[in-house]
Order: structure tokens, then sequence, then C-alpha cells
């Protein structure tokens, strides 16, 4: 009894997705311990995974951001302040990672708007909106809706509007205040509604 | 709601829906493994002296401690620095008043009261006035001068007796003339 209340009382969570992570896996993996970096992979990579994707709307280049930011994380991982600022720190990397990826990208633009993705988002609006989409059709609906944004816009947009997260957090997590989080936010959301109008 | 408003929520809620699902997260998990291994593997022996040596300032309590004790070592270098600025302002005053005294001591009395007027202006020397080398050498040289022909026109008075009584008789009637 004693042993589980001291337990949670050792463990902490943040932002929506509420993770839950035992304060000692973090401080092993602080002194070395790669057995328990393995654990904290198989916990918050799904979340570097989901922000990743939905930034860069890639699974692959998504795949990429994961590892490399678990290669970063374990490199830096000493630097942490506290663990309760940990999964600031984490989202913090994969952000910085998706806008290296975009930077890229910007060098070598490839993509072009398709009637086909559009046609695809009125279907599904009219099936059912509760209904999951795969990874390639959600991919290409939020290549299609952020395509004009700028790396930052997007990273906002997804932060607050998809991951759900607070404007303090995201502010956080991208460096911007909180002024200029609202700011990249009302004009993302302006810009993605212009074009919903538009095309559906 | 607008129409554009509700569609905008549609599409929203559309993504939020599917969240991306991670496939084959265990390669991936595999692969970070693995180049964590080979960049462990890889760490060369200078690398881990430097862990070895200077690893403590990952440390959270030692690193808040240096930062204190910096602030206070720039606190104290400022403290110092203030003290020492003042130290020479006085001592820069100090040199003005003393060189002043010492040309008092080689000269005679008119020099000095000329000397403190060019000087002080009449005014104790603060350490606010400053005149400079050249000035002060020209009034001693124009004071030699003078002086030098003063002593020339002593001499020719005291050699010649008809003189001497002229001067002597003019200057008691002019001092005849003062009472």
């Amino acid at each position: 009894m004693f042993f589980t209340f001291h337990k949670l009382l050792r463990l902490y969570y943040r932002m929506p997705q509420q993770i839950l992570i035992e304060e000692n896996i973090i401080e092993n993996c602080r002194n070395g311990s790669l057995q328990d970096f393995r654990k904290l992979i198989e916990l918050i990579s799904p979340f570097a995974f989901s922000v990743a994707f939905r930034i860069l709307a890639d699974e692959e280049q998504a795949k990429d951001i994961v590892q490399e930011t678990m290669i970063t994380l374990w490199k830096t991982i000493k630097k942490i302040k506290s663990p309760g600022s940990f999964m600031t720190w984490f989202y913090r990397i994969v952000v910085n990672k998706c806008y290296d990826q975009l930077r890229k990208r910007k060098r070598n633009p490839e993509f072009s708007a398709d009637d086909g993705t559009w046609t695809l988002i009125s279907n599904k609006m009219s099936e059912n909106s509760n209904l999951e989409i795969e990874n390639k059709e959600t991919a290409m609906m939020i290549k299609i809706l952020t395509n004009k944004l700028s790396p930052k816009q997007k990273a906002v947009f997804v932060l607050s509007d998809l991951e759900e997260m607070s404007n303090e957090e995201v502010a956080l997590i991208t460096g911007m205040s909180r002024i200029n989080v609202k700011a990249n936010l009302h004009y993302a959301r302006k810009r993605i509604g212009e074009m919903i109008a538009k095309h559906i | 709601m607008t129409d554009e408003d509700k569609k905008y929520e549609q599409v929203l809620k559309m993504l939020r829906n599917s969240k991306p699902i991670l496939t084959e997260s265990d390669i991936v998990t595999e692969k970070i493994m693995r180049q964590l291994q080979e960049e462990k593997s890889k760490i060369s022996i200078p690398e881990l002296i430097f862990e070895y040596l200077f690893g403590w300032a990952y440390i959270g309590w030692v690193r808040r401690s240096m930062i204190a004790v910096v602030v206070v070592i720039v606190v104290l270098f400022g403290y110092q620095q203030a003290l020492i600025l003042r130290r020479i302002n006085e001592l820069s005053g100090q040199r003005i008043q003393h060189s002043s005294l010492i040309m008092t001591n080689m000269q005679d009395e008119l020099l000095n009261k000329i000397q403190e007027y060019r000087v002080t202006g009449w005014k104790l020397p603060d350490g606010g006035k400053s005149v400079s080398e050249k000035e002060i050498n020209e009034l001693i040289n124009s004071l030699n001068k003078l002086q030098v022909k003063y002593k020339d026109l002593f001499y020719l008075i005291e050699n010649d007796p008809r003189l001497k009584k002229y001067v002597e008789t003019r200057m008691n009637e002019s001092n005849k003339t003062k009472h």
C-alpha cells in the first residue's frame, strides 16, 4: 500500500495527453541506463510521431524525426533542469527537428495542390467526421490545408488545434511569446478557413 | 456560427480524431537503440575523461551554486573598480595641490601669489581646476628674467653713489607723499 502511494507520488504528468512517466525512469536515463531509455522511447515516441507527422504531413519523414529526436534526447537528457520540464523539452526537440526538415523542403518544393484531395475531404466530411482516417489520407489532407502556412504557423496550428495544447504550453515549446502564438494561430486558422471555404 | 466555421470545425474534428499511428514502432525503437549502442561504443577516451572531470557541471545544485558565486564575484569586482576610481580621482586632485606647494617653495613671495592666482583664481584648489605644465613654465621663465633684470638694476644703483643718492632721495619723497 505504502509502495503504491509512494510510487504515485513520484509520478508526474504534463500536456493534454497526460503522459505518465515515472520520475525514476528519467533519473535512470540521466544516469546512463539504456534499458530505461528503451522504456521511455516506447512511452513517448507515439507523441513525437503524432506531432511530427501532423507538421510534416509525411509518414516516413515523421519516423526519421522520431529517431533523431530520441538520439538528441539521449545526448541532452542530462541538461534537463528538472524532470517536471521534461515533456516541454521533448516537444521542443521534435518541433525544432520539424523546422529543420521544413527548411530543407523549402529549398526543394515538391508539393502541388491536387483537386482529388479536396474531393476526398468533402467525401469524408459527408460520410462521418468521427470516422478514423488512414495515415496516408490524413497526410494528404494536412498537406493541402497547411501548404500555404509558414513553419511557425504550422507548428502552432498543430500543437494548439490538433494536439489540443494550451497557448502557454505552445509558447513554452516553440519559444514564442503568448501573443505571438495567438497571432500565428489566428493567421493559420484564417488561411485554412479560407481554403476550406474556397474548395469545399 | 457561420457555414464556413462549421466546415472548419468539421475538418478539425476529423483531423483530431484521426490520430497518426506509429506503425512498426518496434522497428523504430530497435533502430534507435542500435544507433545509441553504436554511438556509445564510439565514445573516445578523451570524451570519457572530459565526462569524468566535468560531468559534475550538469548537476543542478552545482550549477546554481556556481552561478551564485559568479554573481558575487562580479558584484565584488564592480565595487572594487568603483573604489579604485574614487581613489584615483582623489589622488589626481592631490597632485595639483602638491605641485603648487613645490613651486611655492622654489619661488619668492611674488611668484607664489601670481602662481596661486593663476592656478586657483584666488580659490583653494579642490582638484577641479587644472593648469597646463607649459603655462606654468612660461610664467616661471618670465619671472626669472624679471628677477635677473631687477638684480642688474640693483647692482648698478649700488655701484654708482650719485645714482644711489638720487634714488634714495626720490624714494624718501615718494614715502613722504604716501604718508
